[in-house]
């Protein structure tokens, strides 16, 4: 079979997200066939029911934000209430200029965060990830859960969040989004 | 799928996430540019909304008036341009006017990714995955026996409760409450003895606290002090006027 079919088949039966280093391993694939395979599967699946959402390497297949008021009912699950405005303004923080630190966070709030932080990390929309700079200040990031959250299968998909990572300088940190502009014009997301 | 129920704890009385959001709020009302400017002209607002805050923690009042501050410092500087303050804090406040416009921003967004979220459209995952198969198989060493002990151990390792003394801070008097006091009294009657001054002490310290108040009102010479024989009753009266400016 193609390596397109086998991936698709691995993340239909996993269902949790899964890193390409280890489709790579499980496939015996190298890391750029899987990279071209999963941009495949994403193309081929726009206008499907089952959409790929990926973050950080990270790829899960989920249903199409369109559905979600059927998946949610054959499911019989509440889905989790709205946050509160001060969880969704730390978690674009987070999501816009992410990985970074509380006390950036609560520089551009001008209010201590603590509470929002805390219960966006219960609900898995964000995580901590060690500091190489300041063992003691874990650095904030949004989690794969967040995107899903918002009905968005990749973070580029963020409202302006091209425009926001250029005038922060720091588009060098995230080569994917060179890679994959060409495939950005999604139709499936238009929030 | 775990559904977490979690409670908000966040309860807050004012429309306001912080400072910055007031501000914020300010100046948008005002239909203004984020400047050092207009900053300088919502200073007065600003601190007429702090003063009004009801129900909000010293810590966030403390947030408030960080920016109140600087707000303080930028129209002193616009209003005294040739004094104008060009130390360090000088700095901070063309921060204000930096941090604000990137506060916009977020807030901004905020209101996209909320309407985001209003829309419902999620993205669900499969909720039974190859990984959720459970199974209990405990090791065979798992007996009764070893659970009982395990459970003993936790049992023991629990920390004491530990009881800190408590104490209650009583009231002060001070030095200088207590010889205004004394003077008051001399100056109703012609003359008083220590048992009538210190008569209506309520405990040890306030007996102290009268002595020394009336020793030190005898070294001001706003007191006069009389014993007409050894171990006779002290008597205290007030001064001559003239040694009354204390």
């Amino acid at each position: 079979m193609p390596l397109q079919s086998i991936i698709e088949s691995l993340l239909f039966i996993h269902g949790e997200p899964i890193s390409r280093e280890q489709l790579s391993r499980i496939t015996g694939a190298t890391p750029d066939d899987v990279d071209s395979a999963i941009a495949a599967i994403r193309d081929d699946f726009r206008t499907r029911g089952i959409v790929l959402v990926e973050k950080d390497g990270d790829c899960q297949f989920g249903t199409h934000p369109d559905n979600a008021a059927a998946v949610s009912a054959l499911l019989k699950s509440e889905l989790d209430g709205p946050l509160t405005r001060a969880s969704i303004e730390t978690a674009s923080i987070i999501a816009y200029k992410g990985p970074l630190t509380r006390a950036s966070i609560e520089n551009i709030r001008g209010v201590n965060s603590a509470i929002a932080l805390r219960n966006l990390h219960l609900r898995g929309l964000i995580k901590r990830a060690p500091n190489p700079e300041d063992g003691r200040a874990p650095l904030y990031q949004v989690t794969i859960d967040f995107l899903k959250h918002l009905g968005l299968t990749r973070i580029e998909d963020l409202p302006s969040y091209d425009e926001f990572r250029l005038r922060a300088g720091d588009d060098a940190a995230h080569p994917q989004i060179a890679n994959d502009a060409a495939v950005t014009d999604s139709p499936v997301q238009t929030v | 799928m775990i559904t977490l129920y979690y409670v908000d704890f966040y309860v807050r009385q004012e429309k306001f996430e912080g400072p910055l959001d007031l501000l914020l709020e300010l100046i948008t009302k005002e239909k203004l540019a984020i400047t050092d400017i207009s900053l300088g002209s919502v200073a007065d607002e600003f601190l007429a909304r702090v003063k009004g805050m009801d129900g909000v923690s010293q810590k966030e009042l403390g947030e408030f008036l960080v920016v109140a501050a600087q707000l303080l410092l930028i129209k002193s500087n616009a209003l005294l341009p040739h004094i104008a303050d060009k130390t360090p804090e000088d700095a901070g406040a063309g921060d204000l006017t930096a941090r604000l416009k990137e506060y916009q921003k977020f807030r901004t967004v905020t209101a996209a990714l909320q309407k985001c979220e209003a829309g419902g459209r999620r993205i669900l995952t499969r909720v039974a995955t190859e990984n959720d198969r459970r199974a209990f198989s405990p090791p065979p060493s798992c007996l009764p026996a070893l659970l009982s002990a395990a459970l003993t151990d936790i049992l023991l390792s629990r920390p004491e409760r530990i009881v800190l003394p408590q104490g209650v801070i009583r009231r002060v008097v001070s030095l200088e409450e207590k010889m205004k006091h004394v003077q008051r009294l001399l100056a109703d009657s012609l003359q008083k003895n220590f048992g009538d001054i210190v008569g209506m002490a309520n405990d040890k310290m306030d007996i102290i606290v009268s002595f020394l108040a009336i020793l030190e009102l005898a070294r001001k010479c706003a007191i006069v002090i009389d014993q007409d024989r050894s171990f006779g009753r002290i008597t205290m009266g007030k001064a001559d006027a003239t040694a009354e400016a204390i």
